[in-house]
């Protein structure tokens, strides 16, 4: 059978549509995870969808320039960015239109960000988050309430099976530089043994190979430090090693494990760098660090830490381990649309909607996924 | 649980994997088996799926395989976002830029043929040169004897097939052998699982490129 040609409105690559039954379920997620924001203390802004390139770009962190969707707007002819992560525009708020409060700034956030993706296996462009970022709180303190609210959130959204992977971005930046080679610091994102040994000189080789082959628990960290011992990287890795011990005596649900040479958004975290991962979709369900030097490149200088979650990769997890939607009760009246009885149920917070006859009333539930029928006055 | 997924190439790459596998205690004998399955179970922990060499970082990068085993070729051609662990040393060949046997290439725009566009894009771009990249699914080698091209890029193992065709090697691009790759999570999660494999593997290939000489 053919489709008539009048149904094809092609979407762009990686744009999707949402229907009821997804939609509802993303809506839970992300209210169950931002209500747990809130009773950390973080509230909520709604940046806007999208900016003037240069102001984005000042703060592109970890993602490359050229995943950035760019067009110049008519009004101004300026060249505007989609807003390819939230975070620079949190940090532009806080720099601007919330100066004058004192620090620190606990801001939550809601919203769909955009990224170019060309020639990827995955191609999806347009990525629903929920994020937090807490500025003006340094060091361990802030780093451990991220965590916190970070695994906290995940665990209110019913995921119990999951790992904080963390990181530092100081322990691999003391031993390259902030110069280092392109191709060493691909290698070493790819943990690349050959391509590390080949794209780093010197003894520095053989160190970012052992690093770069580390991860796990104490062990891995323990190890690490022998190899970096008497090196730069011997602060930040002693500071890692705190970290982790820190985030197990505050016993946040999930697992939590350490990898020694990551290098993701390198050149963007300036210390902690942690990614969330469960079950199922493949890739991180969140990321997060710290970005101490984000918010004087918009004339606020403090330290700030945050996180976001893919709401896409988290619904993928939640699927994976077979956590189910308490189906919220939706009541499908047999009545007219004045039935007194629909104004009942609304009041009590129950869904509810009129189908005239009995078999429509049923065939609405079926289709629409009501929870049940409420029969009609005289029977 | 799940067992360890590993996707590995169907071809010539498969017998020598399989003799690496078998010498780092890993079960692999499944795969020289004479059937047509495409899953191959080598125990309640581990099994193999066999794909076509293209499709390996596709399944892992979802996360449909935790492991993978895929050239260089491939990953570098689809910027996969694995982590590439271990060279495993086997499948070496290299990526080539070729041409007729005295024939000059044009100054300016030379027309390649190519299997791997952005491989061979990103390498005239480096050196400076506009190039006119032709896709070509196969038999690359056709394209500049029916002058489709006046050069291509791919890969070579012997040579033999390009002096066949009256094509002669211009340039190496880059040297190519066969990864143990990892999906991200997979390698996080399933940690406890995925480490004592790898550095078993490791620790053959480590042992066996000291006997060979190395080939770095």
């Amino acid at each position: 059978m053919n489709v008539p040609s009048s149904l094809e409105h092609p979407l762009p690559a990686g744009m999707r549509d949402l229907l009821p039954e997804e939609a509802r379920s993303r809506r839970a997620i992300a209210r169950r995870a931002l209500q747990r924001f809130a009773l950390f203390g973080y509230e909520t802004v709604t940046p806007p969808a999208f900016e003037f390139a240069d102001v984005l770009e000042r703060g592109l962190g970890t993602l490359d320039p050229a995943d950035v969707l760019r067009f110049v707007e008519p009004e101004s002819g300026e060249v505007a960015a989609l807003r390819p992560d939230m975070t620079p525009q949190i940090a532009r708020m806080i720099a601007t239109r919330l100066r004058d409060r004192p620090a620190p700034f606990r801001l939550s956030y809601e919203g769909t960000v955009l990224r170019r993706r060309s020639g990827r296996a995955r191609k999806s462009r347009q990525i629903a988050q929920v994020g937090v970022e807490l500025a003006g709180l340094g060091d361990l303190a802030g780093d451990l309430e991220t965590l916190e609210v970070a695994c906290s959130a995940l665990a209110a959204t019913g995921l119990t099976r999951f790992t904080v992977d963390l990181g530092s971005s100081e322990i691999i930046r003391a031993l390259v530089g902030e110069q280092a080679p392109p191709a060493l610091m691909h290698a070493l994102a790819m943990k690349d043994d050959t391509a590390i040994r080949a794209a780093a000189a010197g003894p520095a080789a053989a160190v970012l190979a052992t690093l770069a082959r580390l991860g796990g628990g104490r062990e891995a960290l323990a190890e690490g430090l022998r190899v970096v011992r008497g090196t730069a990287a011997e602060a930040p890795l002693l500071r890692l090693a705190r970290l982790y011990e820190a985030a197990l005596a505050r016993g946040l649900p999930g697992d939590i494990s350490v990898d020694l040479a990551e290098v993701r958004g390198f050149a963007y975290y300036t210390g902690m760098i942690f990614h969330l991962f469960a079950p199922g979709p493949g890739e991180a369900i969140g990321a997060g660090g710290r970005y101490d030097e984000l918010l004087a490149r918009f004339g606020a200088p403090m330290p700030a830490v945050g996180f976001a979650l893919d709401l896409d990769n988290l619904a993928w997890a939640l699927r994976a381990a077979g956590v189910v939607e308490r189906e919220e009760e939706r009541i499908v009246v047999v009545g007219p649309a004045d039935d007194p009885r629909l104004a009942a149920l609304r009041e009590k917070g129950v869904t509810a909607v009129a189908a005239p006859t009995r078999e429509e009333a049923e065939a609405y539930r079926a289709r629409w996924g009501y929870s049940s029928v409420l029969a009609g006055e005289e029977g | 649980m799940n067992p360890v997924t590993i996707a590995v190439p169907k071809g010539r790459i498969l017998k020598p994997l399989a003799a690496l596998l078998a010498r780092a205690g890993i079960p692999a004998d499944v795969l020289l088996a004479d059937d047509r399955a495409l899953i191959r179970v080598a125990g309640p922990e581990l099994r193999f799926l066999l794909l076509k060499p293209d499709d390996v970082p596709t399944y892992v990068e979802y996360g449909a395989a935790d492991l993978g085993v895929c050239g260089r070729d491939v990953l570098d051609e689809r910027e996969a976002q694995l982590y590439r662990p271990i060279d495993l040393g086997i499948g070496v060949c290299r990526m080539v830029v070729a041409g007729p046997v005295g024939k000059d290439e044009p100054r300016d725009l030379p027309r390649v043929a190519t299997k791997y566009p952005r491989t061979a894009a990103a390498h005239f771009a480096r050196k400076g040169v506009q190039a006119e990249i032709v896709y070509c699914g196969g038999s690359v080698e056709l394209a500049p004897i029916t002058g489709l091209a006046d050069l291509i890029v791919d890969l070579v193992e012997t040579g033999s097939t390009l002096v066949k065709n009256g094509l002669a090697e211009r340039e190496i691009v880059s040297r190519v052998s066969s990864v143990l790759v990892a999906n991200r999570a997979s390698y996080k999660l399933r940690r406890a699982e995925i480490a004592p494999l790898v550095e078993r593997l490791r620790q053959v290939v480590d042992a066996s490129g000291r006997t060979d000489g190395g080939t770095a």
